[in-house]
């Protein structure tokens, strides 16, 4: 019972990972089918420009056309190529999301660390203002602050950003308080080491498995609050390509076109679905509890 | 008793002053950062038309001169009686603009809610029954999956299949705001769906997160190796204790689900507060957006609040510490 | 009729399931019989399968486990075989289970008396009466007093020995002809053990129960059974009288196992550092000690004042010898370990009360001089709790060398290593991480954390409380050895009397904050002076006597 890490019959190939964990996780098929989904979207967030080489703003044909071998999809309603845009309809929101929710888990940890492991009036203050600023709905927290910060691309970063931190402020906080109980941490107390010292060697390298799934799930949440805002005409504007910003131009053709609409969401779900089965995954086999998802 | 009674008092006073702290929040974030009300409300291009006096006027006009705590107090009493004051161009009372479509939104997200807390404690159940079972696996792996789906999306997809493939419903609903509230019910029923996907997933995921850890414990096994049946322990012994986590989430679901709401309403055209609070951002109403942005808090601190007094009723352990605290 | 045995145990066999395709063996080929009326102790160390043995007897597995092979007759049915109503109606009614930890295994939101009263509905138990009185009746024959207000309380409302005589109530309900214990009284004070293994005894004589005792302690079965099996990985390596096994052990395992257990005596050779010679290393003197507000008090929104807690010590006076041992034994809530936090500078406010060498030892450790906070060290019960995880074995031992002998990483690697070689450990094990080592590794890391300090005085607070006995026989030998090399003080905290008498000088007996008795050790063994230090010496001797003498009477 002590003991219960025999693999007897695994494939060969798997026996050679050194980490048991990770063998278990990838024994799993959703585990890896949310790793190959999330591997393919950030091969085309790279290299998507050199996959589908069209100017995705330019007017490169007539609207409508079925797929050619010119463009594989066909083109829009006014005229884009299609194709290029689907590749590419998620590196802008990618890219905001991974600077902004960075930013937010950074502010985040600071806040939620100080918090959680001085405690006290500090604490309470954070808190308090955690709870109020939790109690806006996101989507209406990101309006308003687009409205103050400008619709440009890059002021998304910040608004993202500044949405995301108190999620995470909460969740570090937690799991630094379950830690500042450890003994070890009494250990380095009666060592002398100063706070600064406790935080950074005792308390974040037991913060990093969090962190990971914190920014994972972030991102993917993220990705799709960007997009509904772009849907809803708030976050990022034409001609950039955008899958929310796609799906919301392509329910005017719905009844003639529906695929127009379908695509988009699909590869909006596909990056989603692939973020959450791939951490839902790897959390359960290193035994990090993930933090609610979303 | 009457230190429960204390306890509660505590909380409405903590919720009161979170709800003070977010109404300053959207003070700051509607007419302090843009510069101000008055630069936020004429367009750029309009702008340049004017000339720094005329501003000023305009200022003075609006009050708009005076200090800023002076300003955010205002905005505070207005928003704390329910009054909401004029809209700012055409100074129409923001209620009369907003009151019916709230209504609706209400009745969207409340029909959402019931509709979800079903749905999530029958598979929750269901699923706990037998952890690690092939029902378990299958309802699991479904509502990860329809947890990634983005509302809009799933929103959208529902339009194309019942809409277009199946023609059974209109693919928008054309009810004016203050339509009959029976319409408005029926108008609902695809948008609550879109909802629930999206909702019952995440909460779903909590409450099998606690009913797992529920089974795994030592009295749900004593109760198992006392002979009495398994239906009877989950719903019994299990359900109670692990409905906390769920209900600890309440806040960030109901936020969620008003998020959600918004952009639910826009895809099947819902005469809700979503498309008010879109017509209100473009045309820059900062007190309509205040309003909104108020109201929507206080729905999410109301829940909260419910949520925490069910904890206290389920769990004893909770009462005897707000005794003591 | 008495032919057929009650219980007849025949090839058992339980694995676990541990990879899609792989399984571990938890218990193997187990054969035994038990007659009705009979008393049978399993005893071993953890993983030993104990414990799923003891749910086999209903007929039940844990998570991930399956009985493999065998059968289990209970009056002649293989209840392996059953399922459906005949299972429910079996667990509870013809045979319970008695767990080990009474705060867990009952429901926290539903009171006592709904917990007996479900249990009599399901197995129409109430004889007549109804359900409430028949559950006001078992909780009065539980000894407890006031059982109506018992009835209507909530599981965190009673104290440990009150929820453990629920407990057992629970298990009566049917009256079963079988009660299997899964160590009851491991989370009680041995006081209170005492007192509630008294009630089993009564019990079981009573209604002539065929019992089933499962325990790690050799005491507590010599004390209850008339039979012993003795269990080491999943199987069975020695069975017979309880009486035979313990005085004429005829397998190695046995012997170490009971020669492993603490005997309640003086055992220690005196130290090398005549007592009365030298200046104590550590004085406290009258000291009272009260835990202040919590942390969040006095918060923004915290309007309500709360009543102050009751004083946690009151007027603690002791001295340390250079070199020995004081001995610090008390039972849960007797402060014994606010005293090691207040001497480590864990928490604040001893007044000047305790001096050090002469000096006085004030405040939080991270005000005093880093040459006090070295001369000083601690070492806490639970190693997963003290050791970082994220740490290895060398950064963990590595790091007071830095800080207070200024060693680089390379200088310090060969004290690390002569660090390992003291405790027994492998060089091997520098680059492991905490998770990678077993339980009195683990321990044994923590004792050369503290000892690469060159410290004059340890601090050890239960460190031997979640190890086996054989381990933890080990871990205190090397500990008493450690001492005798560098003359090192220890306050040595401990619930176990037996231990406390085996590592130390003096013994200093605290009960509610207060010193009953404090004197050296072979005074307290044998001229205790306080009614508390007879009642304690009388719950450990009890058991102890029964193997120690070879005098075994049962209780029963």
């Amino acid at each position: 019972m002590a003991d219960i890490s025999h693999p007897s019959a695994f494939p060969s190939a798997m026996r050679k990972l050194k980490s048991p964990a990770l063998r278990r996780a990838l024994s799993e098929p959703a585990t890896v089918f949310g790793l190959v989904l999330v591997a393919i979207h950030l091969f085309l967030a790279v290299f998507g420009p050199w996959i589908a080489t069209h100017d995705t703003s330019a007017l490169v044909g007539d609207p409508m056309q079925i797929p050619s071998w010119d463009f594989l999809m066909g083109t829009d309603q006014i005229g884009r190529d299609y194709f290029s845009r689907i590749i590419n309809g998620g590196r802008i929101a990618l890219m905001v999301s991974f600077f902004g929710v960075s930013l937010a888990l950074f502010v985040g940890t600071a806040l939620g660390i100080t918090a959680g492991y001085i405690g006290g009036r500090v604490d309470e203050i954070i808190m308090r203002i955690v709870d109020a600023m939790m109690s806006i709905p996101e989507l209406i927290l990101i309006a308003i602050l687009t409205l103050a910060l400008g619709k440009d691309v890059l002021a998304l970063i910040p608004v993202i950003a500044i949405v995301y931190t108190w999620g995470a402020i909460r969740v570090i906080r937690a799991k630094t308080i379950s830690l500042s109980m450890l003994d070890f941490v009494r250990a380095a107390e009666l060592r002398g080491e100063s706070r600064w010292a406790i935080i950074a060697r005792e308390i974040f390298p037991n913060l990093t498995g969090i962190l990971g799934v914190e920014l994972a799930v972030r991102i993917s949440s993220a990705v799709l609050r960007i997009s509904a805002l772009s849907f809803l005409g708030l976050g990022i504007s034409q001609p950039t390509p955008d899958w929310g910003l796609m799906v919301q131009e392509a329910m005017g053709v719905v009844f003639t076109d529906p695929w127009f609409l379908l695509l988009p969401a699909l590869m909006l779900s596909s990056l989603i679905v692939g973020v959450n089965f791939m951490v839902d995954g790897l959390s359960r086999a290193f035994g990090i509890s993930s933090s609610e998802l979303g | 008793m009457g230190s429960i009674m204390n306890m509660l008092g505590r909380r409405l006073i903590l919720s009161f002053a979170i709800l003070s702290l977010t109404s300053l929040i959207v003070f700051l974030g509607t007419e302090v950062l843009p510069g101000d009300a008055i630069t936020a409300t004429i367009p750029a291009e309009e702008l340049a038309f004017y000339t720094p006096e005329q501003l000023a006027d305009l200022r003075k006009e609006y009050g708009l001169d005076r200090p800023l705590p002076v300003r955010f107090l205002e905005v505070w009493e207005r928003l704390f009686t329910f009054d909401f004051g004029t809209t700012l161009i055409k100074k129409e009372p923001v209620l009369d603009h907003i009151a019916h479509p709230m209504i609706n939104s209400g009745i969207l997200a409340g029909l959402a809610m019931l509709v979800m807390l079903g749905l999530v404690l029958v598979l929750g159940i269901l699923a706990s029954l037998k952890p690690g079972g092939r029902l378990d696996t299958a309802i699991s792996a479904t509502t990860l999956f329809t947890y990634s789906m983005p509302d809009f999306v799933v929103g959208n997809v529902f339009v194309v299949i019942f809409a277009v493939w199946l023609g059974l419903t209109p693919a928008v609903i054309f009810a004016p705001t203050n339509a009959p509230k029976l319409t408005i019910l029926l108008a609902s029923l695809l948008p609550v769906a879109a909802l629930c996907i999206h909702g019952a997933a995440y909460q779903f995921r909590l409450l099998r997160a606690g009913m797992v850890e529920a089974l795994n414990s030592d009295y749900v096994e004593r109760a198992r190796l006392a002979g009495l049946p398994t239906w009877y322990i989950c719903i019994r012994h299990a359900l109670p204790v692990a409905m906390i986590p769920m209900l600890n989430g309440t806040a960030q679901f109901v936020a969620g689900l008003l998020s959600g709401s918004v952009v639910v309403e826009t895809v099947f055209k819902y005469p809700g507060v979503g498309s008010e609070l879109l017509r209100a951002l473009a045309q820059r109403e900062i007190p309509t957006i205040q309003a909104i942005a108020f109201l929507a808090a206080l729905a999410v601190v109301t829940a909260n609040f419910i949520a925490d007094l069910a904890i206290l009723g389920l769990d004893p352990r909770v009462r005897a510490s707000a005794q003591h605290g | 009729m008495e032919r057929t045995p009650h219980i007849d145990v025949r090839n058992l066999k339980l694995v676990y399931k541990t990879g899609s395709n792989s399984e571990l063996t938890a218990l193997d080929d187990i054969n035994f019989t038990l007659g009705k009326g009979e008393t049978l102790g399993i005893v071993g160390e953890s993983g030993c399968g104990k414990s799923s043995l003891a749910r086999a007897f209903l007929s039940y597995t844990r998570p991930g486990a399956r009985i493999a092979d065998g059968q289990l007759y209970v009056s002649g049915v293989d209840i392996l075989r059953l399922d459906g109503s005949g299972l429910l109606k079996y667990r509870g009614g013809r045979a319970a289970l008695v767990p080990q930890n009474p705060l867990s295994s009952l429901t926290p939101h539903l009171t006592i008396g709904q917990h007996l009263t479900e249990l009599i509905r399901q197995h129409n138990a109430n004889g007549g009466i109804t359900s409430q009185q028949r559950a006001l009746d078992l909780l009065a024959a539980m000894e407890l007093p006031d059982p109506v207000a018992i009835y209507k309380r909530y599981p965190h409302q009673l104290s440990g020995g009150q929820r453990q005589r629920v407990v057992i109530a629970a298990a009566l309900v049917a009256e079963p002809e079988l009660i299997v214990l899964d160590e009851p009284t491991t989370a009680l004070d041995k006081t209170v053990e005492s007192q509630v293994l008294l009630l089993v005894a009564r019990l079981q004589k009573e209604t002539n129960t065929t019992l089933v005792y499962v325990s790690h302690d050799l005491n507590v079965i010599a004390r209850m059974c008339e039979r012993v099996l003795v269990m080491q990985n999943g199987k069975v390596v020695e069975e017979g009288e309880t009486k035979s096994v313990f005085n004429r052990p005829q397998t190695e395992y046995t012997r170490t196992l009971i020669a492993a257990i603490p005997k309640l005596q003086h055992a220690k050779q005196p130290s090398p550092v005549r007592l009365a010679d030298s200046a104590p290393i550590l004085t406290v003197k009258g000291l009272d000690f009260t835990y202040g507000r919590p942390k969040n008090a006095g918060s923004l929104f915290n309007v309500f004042k709360r009543v102050s807690p009751p004083p946690t010590l009151q007027d603690i006076s002791l001295t340390i010898q250079p070199g020995s041992t004081l001995g610090v034994v008390g039972e849960s809530g007797s402060g014994k370990s606010t005293l090691a936090s207040l001497v480590a500078g864990l928490v604040d406010g001893n007044e000047g009360k305790i001096t050090f060498d002469g000096k006085p030892l004030s405040g939080l450790a991270t005000g005093r001089q880093r040459e006090l906070r070295r001369r000083v060290q601690m070492i806490f019960q639970d190693p997963a709790s003290s050791l970082n995880p994220q740490h290895s074995v060398e950064q963990i031992i590595g790091r007071p060398l830095q800080i207070f002998f200024g060693m680089t990483r390379a200088a310090s690697r060969d004290r690390i290593v002569e660090l390992l070689e003291e405790l027994d450990l492998p060089v091997t094990c520098l680059g492991r991480l905490p998770r990678q080592l077993s339980g009195g590794q683990q321990q044994r890391v923590a004792i050369a954390r503290a000892f690469a300090c060159k410290p004059d005085l340890v601090l050890c607070d239960e460190v031997t409380s979640a190890l086996d006995v054989t381990v933890q026989a080990h871990v205190l030998g090397l500990m008493k050895r450690l001492q005798r090399e560098h003359n090192t003080a220890y306050l040595f905290i401990s619930h176990d009397l037996p231990v406390v008498a085996d590592m130390s000088d003096q013994i200093l007996v605290l009960e509610g904050g207060r010193i009953r008795d404090y004197s050296d050790t072979g005074t307290i063994l044998n001229h205790p002076n306080s009614p508390y230090t007879r009642k304690l010496l009388e719950a450990f001797a009890i058991a102890s006597g029964h193997i120690a003498q070879g005098n075994l009477k049962n209780v029963i």
